[in-house]
């Protein structure tokens, strides 16, 4: 896993080089416990999503007929709009961690920005299907 | 009935006395091991307290069969326990064949009950002694659960869905009925009793009743109010529906290519959602009838299909595959 | 350096311990400083004060009820009745039992014990502790308008069609709160893996330690589930769509399997903490090793995954099939083994030890009776046959009252009297400490014996009427419940005395071995002034020898 090489931080005495939060020993403890933490939390997502997925495949074999039919009801568009914009988010926010990485603040709130205002538009989305 | 402290239920069923006998076992093993390792806690604690200088204390590495012991020395207790319960289990759920099958319908708050016989009955039932009895039930609502706690028996009653109990009583008297799945606000007034008698008082016990037609005598007459024979013809001819002649029990090919069995679940099926299965080669016309029939009208209605395959002559009915 | 010269107190401590100058509770005093703290022990004494509170609330709501079942017939309204049962299991369940040990005892105690500063992510620490008290202010609130009647296990489809009360906040506030679990789950596992001092390595951890990331496998794999489970009870009930409710073509058995997935392990997460103590406790009382601490430590590991396969047999007469049933009931057996590995291990570890009867010890044995006692009984339930006699019943009801009663909430007491003088500097009166831990003895077995009784008689749950024939029974029960009752005020009324005029414990009061009594006693913020390095195994106290 590459592991970059500067975190920047609002640091107050203006330190640069490898900064890490205080109660860890070092930067590598810190950047691994955030992976750790983060699959941790993908997996905690599985199991939430996993299980309203086996209530949809429950009730879809047993009203095949029923879901086939209501699936020409949904909107074409509306899902394919939709489906650009969540993608372009994780990018958006892909970005935003890579400036992060390069200290670039101003690029950093710009592109979390973007994120948050595709999500916005993806919610809308949701809301009128 | 249950007025009287008591610290023990009494055993009403064929199944009972098995019941406590595991139960009895079970609470050998409970004593035996609380009592052990309570009494070694108390025994170590005393001898090794801190004031006792006159005991040894020089420890010597422990030998790793000690430890292996307590995890292999319960497994065959354990196993042993799981078939006792588990085929005493398999008794409790399987009916015999000549078991009397009598309706429950559950709902907030009553039980109503139908004999084959046609007499109806709620939040009572009335059964003879030594012949086993079935009970084919389902709630109008929310689930329910019906415990006789003198047959050591319950079972879940829950919408949607038949669910079967059979027992055989073996004493006569009048037996605790209870609901017990929490199901509303008179969840503890749903209660009642299971009434057991020698079989000759049962007998005219079920002659006295004021209506005593059979469910299967109204469920033809159903069948002829809301003419599903406009449809579904009884003398194996095809109509706009699969003809009922002999139908329960036989094997049926629906439209998504499923093979399944015409059983009571199936027949509510389709008079309540009756698109969900559709018969190979049919349309889905077939309207629903919830709302307009009650779950007591629909079965008895089975019980008119079902007394079709009794009398059925060698009709072929229609060649469903 | 060994162990031993470290934990010989030194002539001064011996003398007479005082309160060190500096440390995490006079550092800041603003309301800020606590209520937008990082520091893993605050949050811990935040917890403690908000689970306390839900434990009253839960604890008046069964007084109450108690009161009620005193006679046959009784004076509350059925919607009263059902209601206080509702509430007394949920704020007991959510708000007391699962966060009360991994969050109070957990968060306090874990980073010191693996020699660290704090927990790897002490702002999703606070965040745990505001979603709890989000989600505990929506079940106030439900409280106060009116209550929700569909017991805390919220089977469909009265949940989620017929009960006219207010299911929606209640799932909504549970499912917040579940995340406040989630979050301290996550939060352990990392810490436990990514922040051991240097020399602490995993079997040189103290059994607290493994019983919590146990307990945390639990917390983050079960509690998603439970969390869509009553989400989608909340959008049957709001949008009408069909999932539970068979009028609509859903299956009300569903809901049971996705509620149980998660309220199986959840009950691990309620006792397996405990067990963590009750290592600590017996080993410390007996200055001795923990018997089999490898055993002990794959044990819990091992109960942690088990206790995801056996969730039908709380579905034994739900409809499920009798193949379904022999499973499930075949795997609830294989459970038991890993919990006898540790009752008969703390039982040996008295042996050849030293034993002292202060009060942490009397709620370890109190525990470890109870606990053999609520467990045989569960073999009851996974005997599919007796289970069907009893399902339902009062004998249940016994049965995971000795457990999380007789088990869980001595154990948590147990860790409270013990940690005390670590996370306050001073020391409890021991007269009254262990009056108490008598009296809770007593009451609870006053309480719940009866119980197994009353269900083998048959007598169902959430009845808030009977026949008469149950009544004395009942009421030997009420009249535990009374005594239970006024046993838990004893020690809040004693141990907030302590915060004030409580003798000053110093480091080490009890001469344990373990890095939280190798600080001072409060701790400093940064919980040691250099960071420690291991070179021992776990409970080496002198004589005692590595099993």
């Amino acid at each position: 896993m590459h592991t970059p090489e500067a975190l920047s931080t609002d640091d107050p005495h203006g330190h640069t080089g490898l900064e890490f939060a205080h109660h860890f020993d070092d930067w590598q403890q810190e950047y691994q416990s955030k992976s750790l933490g983060m699959w941790l939390f993908l997996v905690t997502e599985v199991m939430f999503f996993g299980g309203m997925f086996l209530v949809y495949m429950v009730y879809r074999y047993q009203f095949t007929p029923a879901f086939d039919a209501s699936s020409r009801l949904l909107n074409l568009w509306a899902g394919a709009i939709n489906t650009v914009v969540l993608l372009a988010s994780s990018f958006t926010v892909a970005l935003a961690v890579h400036a992060a990485h390069l200290g670039n603040r101003k690029m950093l709130v710009r592109l979390l920005a973007a994120t948050l205002l595709l999500g916005v538009v993806f919610l809308g989305i949701k809301a009128y299907e | 009935m249950n007025k009287e402290f008591q610290l023990f239920p009494e055993a009403a069923s064929s199944v009972a006395s098995s019941v406590d006998e595991l139960y009895f076992f079970l609470i050998g093993l409970t004593i035996f091991f609380s009592v052990l390792v309570a009494g070694l806690i108390l025994y170590f604690a005393i001898k090794y307290r801190r004031g006792n200088r006159h005991v040894d204390r020089l420890q010597h590495p422990a030998p790793i069969w000690l430890e292996l012991s307590w995890i292999l020395f319960p497994i065959p207790i354990l196993l042993f326990i799981f078939f006792w319960g588990a085929s005493l289990f398999f008794k409790i759920y399987r009916p015999p064949d000549n078991a009397t099958e009598i309706t429950v319908v559950a709902e907030q708050w009553m039980w109503k009950l139908q004999q084959p016989s046609g007499r109806r009955e709620v939040d009572t039932l009335h059964v003879p002694m030594n012949q086993p009895v079935r009970l084919k039930m389902i709630s109008q609502d929310v689930i329910h659960s019906f415990y006789v706690p003198a047959f050591r028996l319950k079972q879940d009653v829950i919408p949607g869905r038949y669910s079967t109990l059979w027992f055989e009583p073996t004493k006569e008297g009048e037996f605790q009925l209870f609901c017990a799945e929490y199901c509303g606000t008179e969840h503890s007034q749903m209660i009642g009793k299971v009434v057991v008698m020698e079989p000759n008082e049962y007998q005219n016990w079920l002659a006295g009743g004021t209506t005593n037609e059979p469910p299967e005598v109204t469920g033809a007459k159903l069948f002829e109010q809301y003419r599903c024979g406009s449809c579904h013809t009884l003398d194996g001819t095809r109509g706009r529906g699969p003809s009922l002649i002999g139908i329960f029990g036989k094997q049926v090919r629906l439209n998504n290519g499923r093979v399944v069995k015409v059983d009571d679940d199936y027949i509510r099926k389709s008079i309540y959602t009756p698109a969900a299965q559709v018969v190979e080669g049919y349309q889905p016309i077939m309207p629903t009838y919830e709302g307009q029939l009650s779950e007591e009208a629909v079965m008895q209605i089975i019980a008119y299909m079902k007394s079709m395959t009794q009398q059925a002559p060698a009709a072929q009915g229609e060649k469903t595959e | 350096m060994s162990a031993e010269d470290k934990n010989q107190p030194t002539a001064a401590q011996l003398a007479a311990p005082s309160l060190p100058k500096k440390h995490y509770l006079n550092s800041r005093y603003s309301p800020g400083s606590w209520l937008l703290t990082k520091d893993h022990k605050r949050i811990g004494l935040l917890y403690l004060m908000s689970i306390t509170f839900f434990f009253f609330i839960g604890g008046a709501a069964a007084v109450l009820f108690r009161l009620e079942l005193m006679t046959p017939q009784g004076e509350l309204q059925p919607d009263t009745y059902n209601k206080l049962f509702t509430l007394h299991g949920i704020t007991m369940v959510f708000f007391f039992l699962i966060p009360a040990i991994p969050a109070v005892l957990g968060n306090f105690l874990i980073p010191i014990m693996i020699g660290a500063r704090d927990l790897a992510f002490p702002r999703l620490n606070l965040l745990s502790w505001y979603l709890y008290m989000v989600g505990g202010a929506f079940t106030i609130y439900v409280m106060l308008a009116g209550g929700v009647d569909t017991g805390w296990t919220f089977y469909t489809p009265y949940s989620s069609t017929y009960s006219n009360t207010y299911v929606m906040a209640t799932a909504v506030g549970i499912f917040i709160t579940g995340f406040s679990s989630i979050l301290t789950g996550l939060n352990i596992l990392v810490t436990v893996h990514k922040m051991r001092a240097p020399g602490m390595t995993w079997f040189r951890l103290p059994l607290f330690v493994w019983s919590n990331y146990a307990t945390s496998l639990i917390m983050v794999l079960g509690t998603p589930v439970v969390a869509i489970a009553i989400l989608l009870v909340a959008i049957e009930r709001g949008f009408g769509i069909g999932i539970f409710d068979p009028r609509l073509g859903g299956d009300p058995i569903l809901f049971q399997h996705l509620f149980w997935f998660y309220s199986h392990p959840a009950v691990y997460i309620m006792v397996l903490p405990a067990m963590g103590v009750v290592s600590e406790l017996v080993a410390t009382f007996s200055r001795n090793r923990v018997f089999g601490y490898r055993f002990v430590a794959f044990a819990s590991v091992a109960i942690a995954v088990l206790s995801f396969l056996v969730w039908g047999h709380h579905m034994f007469v739900s409809g499920q099939s009798i193949y379904e049933g022999m499973v499930f009931s075949f795997l609830s057996f294989l459970i038991a083994i890993p919990s006898a590995i540790k009752v008969f291990n703390w039982t040996a570890t008295l042996y050849k030890g030293t034993v002292t009867f202060d009060t942490p010890l009397l709620y370890a044995a109190g525990f470890i009776g109870l606990f053999t006692v609520g467990g045989m009984t569960g073999l009851f339930l996974s005997a599919l046959a007796v289970d069907v006699h009893v399902h339902d019943t009062y004998f249940i009801v016994a049965h995971f009252h000795y457990i999380m009663v007789g088990g869980t909430v001595m154990a948590y007491l147990g860790g409270i009297h013990y940690w005390w003088p670590k996370m306050t500097g001073r020391m409890y009166p021991e007269l009254w400490a262990r009056i108490s831990a008598v009296l809770v003895f007593v009451g609870f077995n006053l309480t719940f014996f009866p119980q197994f009784i009353l269900g083998y008689l048959g007598m169902p749950r959430r009845y808030h009427v009977y026949p008469d024939g149950f009544q004395v029974l009942n009421v030997m029960s009420s009249a535990g419940a009374s005594i239970l009752g006024f046993a838990y005020l004893f020690p809040m009324c004693y141990l907030l005395w302590s915060l004030k005029y409580g003798k000053p414990a110093g480091d080490n009061p009890w001469n344990a071995i373990g890095l939280e009594w190798q600080t001072t006693s409060p701790p400093p913020t940064e919980n040691f002034t250099k960071t420690p390095i291991v070179d021992y195994e776990a409970y080496a106290y002198p004589g005692s020898i590595i099993h």
